[in-house]
């Protein structure tokens, strides 16, 4: 007998790779057949990446869910912040070397510093033991600032 | 997992992807410590993380380019 959690996994699983392969195929079909459409694409590729990143927070909760909350909410927000930070650094080394405009930079860097302040206080509330889900919001914030580091980045 | 885990180690690398599967996989309740490292990572703001950018890339503080983004992250 399959537990549930395994099919849930499972689903889940079979969704991101559908994700993955519908942005990866999205690519090659505008940049090969309609090139014009390409920025039509980074607005359809930004929303298959938030919500493969949505299924990420998903998975690590439900790899976990044999843990305690508070495990599986303090491995969901480490993995939060290592992601945006990696991107926030990739991003103005960009900047740096030539390859992104700076024009992003001041709206990036202040989203940056909202989702930090906020996964200070979501990293307190988790160690206080409250057994709270890490916030949707601040999934949403990371995501939210990937997309705007794309995009920045793709404008070049 | 892998799902989860392509996007990732083709946007950061593989070494972010590897510390955060050992997180995952580790199974043992967060310790003081690890809630410490989350906030030190947390506590960073823009004007830090752009100077730690800057000494990673070998740059001068002193440089144009670094003082144009250390003025534009703040």
């Amino acid at each position: 007998m399959i537990e549930t959690s395994t099919l849930f996994t499972c689903l889940f699983l079979v969704l991101a790779i559908l994700l993955a392969c519908k942005s990866v195929l999205v690519v090659w079909l505008l940049k090969e057949r309609v090139p014009d459409l390409v920025r039509k694409w980074r607005i359809r590729h930004h929303r298959s990446f938030l919500i493969v990143f949505l299924l990420l927070g998903f998975l690590a909760t439900g790899m976990t869910c044999n843990q305690n909350q508070q495990t599986a909410t303090f491995n969901t927000l480490y993995s939060l912040e290592k992601s945006t930070v990696a991107a926030y650094d990739g991003y103005l080394a960009a900047v740096l070397a030539g390859q992104a405009r700076t024009n992003e930079v001041p709206k990036i860097s202040h989203a940056f510093n909202d989702f930090q302040a906020a996964m200070v206080l979501a990293a307190d509330t988790d160690q206080a033991g409250t057994n709270a889900l890490a916030p949707p919001a601040l999934v949403a914030q990371s995501a939210d600032l990937l997309n705007l580091i794309t995009v920045a980045k793709g404008a070049k | 997992m892998w799902a989860a885990l392509i996007p990732i180690i083709a946007t950061y690398g593989l070494p972010l992807a590897e510390k955060l599967v050992e997180k995952w996989m580790s199974g043992t309740p967060p310790t003081p410590a690890d809630f410490a490292e989350l906030r030190a990572l947390a506590n960073q703001n823009s004007t830090a993380q752009a100077n730690a950018v800057i000494a990673q890339l070998g740059l001068s503080p002193t440089d144009p380019k670094a003082q144009q983004i250390i003025a534009l992250v703040k």
